[in-house]
């Protein structure tokens, strides 16, 4: 039994089955894709419908079956077959060829959710069934499913055109093949339900509640979209504003434009590099521009977009950005290569100086007049002397011990920086410092002298004064920032510490004008492991650099000879001092309990 | 490079001379046409003529008028018009030097 149809065909009308219907529209469909409009599309189908309604005519036949379409269509040709296309054509095949390879589509006929496993069935040739189904179990592994499905079903496009569906099928796209595709859509409305129903039912009824739930998680982010959008584009605007400007005001205050006396250290530090630079100044600010500024640009980009909805950058906007911060990224890398290569060894000279013309039980600390006082201010100073010739810097500190014996000492330590050992040494070497000693007391000078043609290689002086027991010292007010860290018996802050008289005990520095304050912190064993360890560190650069010193070996073995043996020495002491700090500590805890 | 290609190329120009040519002397519906065609072996599928004939139309070397027809659809009469009768004699002189030109060409020595 066969469905049958009636058609009018060229103001003639026919009977025609049901399979021989879908054909002849077909074959029509492919015709009519074949030509466009300006063709005269309409004209054409219109005509060679009329001829085959002659055709048929001819025939006398009740109804039209497949035998008979079929004989018109070999009489009428397919499209292909009239020869009248462009030469072009012959050539345009590879480009059909190239549109062969499968694209993922969601598929709208194998639709229960979304169309996405309907979609990875075509694609990868498998019964979706499968992919439902480890959707499914993954849905109760953890959900991970459901996160995949989701991204899926919102990445992939739904194949709404015929041509999306011939790519979807990896099929060459062509007149006939939509034409062919158009049918098979046709033929499959028209005979639905091909097994797998109780399944499809299933998943038909489950796939109605995931869209409901869907589509009110999807109004609910929109909302909220909506509202957060602006506000978080507001903070990125302020964010990206604020830094912009620190950014600048970065750039103006190191490049030397102004407010030199607050970044002085830093500013230094720059001539220093600078000087070492084989590039200008200026690529330096540039790579920083580069580096930070194209970052913050595309933030305050951002927050614009977000709260005023603006066009996105196009691809070579962004493109160029990228390699833009590329360049800055690379320069920053070489800047930071070379200021660390700058100041990677150090170096140091020490001197001990006995303080014989102490008489008095108390020394009275104080820094020495100078024409620059900034006792009250905490930042290292550096400025160029009067006449010029040499550069000050306040890069001191004052520590305070015991002595040994029952004099008074001043260990004067000075260090450098540079990116060899013996550079370093020549820096720390050309540091100069003076204090002057009386009967009375002992002045500090602010600054240590620095040779004006030597660039600032982090110089610094470390000052020690070794306070011999039962004698006493005074902390002058100025002294304020100029000590550092002093271990008393009361564990006072530094700042406590000034304006006050401290004796030397055997327990250690016990303050002599303080009112109710603690005294039961025992230093009988004074450990000082933070000098011992720079010690340590010195001989090993030492021994280090002895390779590169150029030196004749029977000299050089001599040289390894004697720093092996302080080295020994240090290591012992440095081991029994462990050990001391491990007591105290130790005794610190039981006097807590 | 395919022969069926270069086949239809050949045949292209030639149809429109051709038609031209059947309608100078009179109306003719496309089906007298196809006969005359395909006596000829000018075209092997009957669909190749619509295409053909609504071009010509279009550029206003063909006009049509219907007539009604007692045994099928309604027919159009194609003719050609002055234009087309000019362009003829063209395609005319065109058609003679290339035979000439293809003869004298190909002509074994």
């Amino acid at each position: 039994m066969k469905k049958t149809n009636t058609i009018n065909l060229g103001g003639i009308i026919f009977h025609i089955d049901e399979d021989a219907f879908i054909q002849l529209q077909n074959y029509l469909n492919t015709i009519r894709d074949h030509f466009s409009i300006s063709d005269g599309q309409n004209e054409i189908v219109n005509d060679i419908e009329s001829r085959i309604a002659e055709i048929m005519q001819e025939k006398k036949i009740g109804i039209i079956t497949k035998t008979e379409v079929d004989d018109v269509i070999a009489i009428m040709g397919k499209p292909e077959e009239y020869g009248l296309d462009d030469t072009e054509d012959d050539f345009n095949e590879p480009s059909i060829i190239k549109n062969k390879t499968k694209r993922i589509f969601r598929h709208p006929d194998e639709k229960i959710i979304g169309g996405v496993c309907g979609g990875l069935g075509v694609y990868f040739n498998v019964d979706p069934v499968l992919f439902r189904l480890g959707f499914l179990l993954t849905l109760f592994l953890g959900g991970f499913g459901f996160f995949v499905y989701l991204v899926l079903w919102i990445a992939v496009p739904e194949a709404d055109s015929t041509t999306d569906r011939l790519k979807m099928e990896g099929k060459p796209i062509t007149a006939n093949a939509i034409g062919k595709a158009i049918s098979e859509q046709v033929e499959k409305g028209l005979e639905p339900g091909h097994g797998k129903n109780v399944l499809k039912t299933v998943f038909s009824f489950l796939g109605v509640i995931f869209n409901f739930l869907f589509d009110i998680l999807k109004n609910i982010f929109t909302i909220l979209g909506k509202i957060i959008k602006p506000l978080i584009g507001v903070l990125l605007l302020g964010f990206g504003l604020v830094a912009a400007i620190a950014l600048s005001f970065f750039i103006v205050i190191t490049s030397g434009l102004g407010f030199g006396s607050e970044f002085q250290e830093m500013t230094y530090t720059l001539e220093s590099f600078f000087s070492h630079f084989p590039l200008p100044q200026i690529f330096i600010f540039l790579g920083i521009i580069l580096f930070i500024g194209i970052p913050l640009f595309q933030i305050i980009y951002l927050g614009l977009r977000l709260m005023f909805n603006t066009a996105k950058q196009s691809n070579t906007v962004k493109g160029s950005l990228l390699s833009l911060w590329i360049v800055g990224l690379l320069f920053m890398i070489f800047f930071g290569f070379r200021s660390a290569a700058l100041f990677s060894e150090s170096a140091r000279k020490e001197i001990d100086y006995t303080l014989h013309q102490v008489l008095s039980d108390t020394l009275n600390l104080k820094l020495a007049p100078h024409d620059y006082f900034y006792w009250n201010e905490r930042d290292t100073k550096i400025i160029e002397s009067e006449n010029g010739e040499y550069r000050l810097a306040s890069n001191i500190r004052l520590n305070i011990r015991r002595s040994r014996d029952t004099l008074f000492h001043l260990y004067v330590k000075k260090r450098a920086h540079a990116n060899s050992y013996y550079d370093a040494k020549d820096y720390a070497e050309n540091i100069s410092y003076n204090f002057h000693e009386n009967q009375s007391s002992l002045s500090f000078d602010q600054f240590f002298k620095v040779p004006a043609d030597y660039p600032y290689q982090q110089q610094e002086v470390k000052l020690t004064l070794l306070v011999p027991t039962d004698k006493s010292i005074y902390l002058g007010e100025q002294l304020k920032y100029f000590i550092y860290d002093i271990r008393n018996v009361h564990r006072m802050h530094d700042r406590d510490m000034i304006g006050n008289t401290w004796k030397m005990t055997r327990k250690g520095l016990t303050c002599l004008s303080c009112n109710n304050v603690d005294t039961s912190w025992n230093l009988e064993i004074d450990v000082d492991i933070d000098d011992e360890n720079e010690q340590l560190k010195d001989l090993e650069i030492k021994l280090k650099s002895l390779q590169k010193s150029g030196l004749d070996e029977k000299r050089q073995l001599l040289e390894e000879f004697k720093i092996n043996q302080e080295l020994d020495l240090l290591q012992k002491s440095f081991a029994k001092k462990k050990s001391a700090e491990r007591l105290i500590r130790l005794e610190t805890i039981e006097r807590k309990n | 490079m395919k022969l069926e290609n270069t086949k239809a190329q050949m045949r292209k120009g030639v149809l429109e001379y051709c038609i031209l040519s059947i309608l100078k002397n009179g109306e003719a519906y496309p089906s007298d046409i196809l006969i005359k065609l395909k006596k000829s072996n000018l075209i092997v599928v009957e669909g190749t003529l619509y295409p053909l004939l609504t071009r010509l139309k279009n550029s206003g070397l063909l006009s049509y008028r219907w007539e009604e027809s007692k045994s099928g659809p309604p027919r159009k009469y194609y003719s050609a018009t002055s234009e087309g009768i000019v362009f003829l004699s063209a395609l005319d002189d065109t058609w003679k030097d290339l035979v000439k030109a293809v003869r004298l060409t190909t002509k074994k020595k």
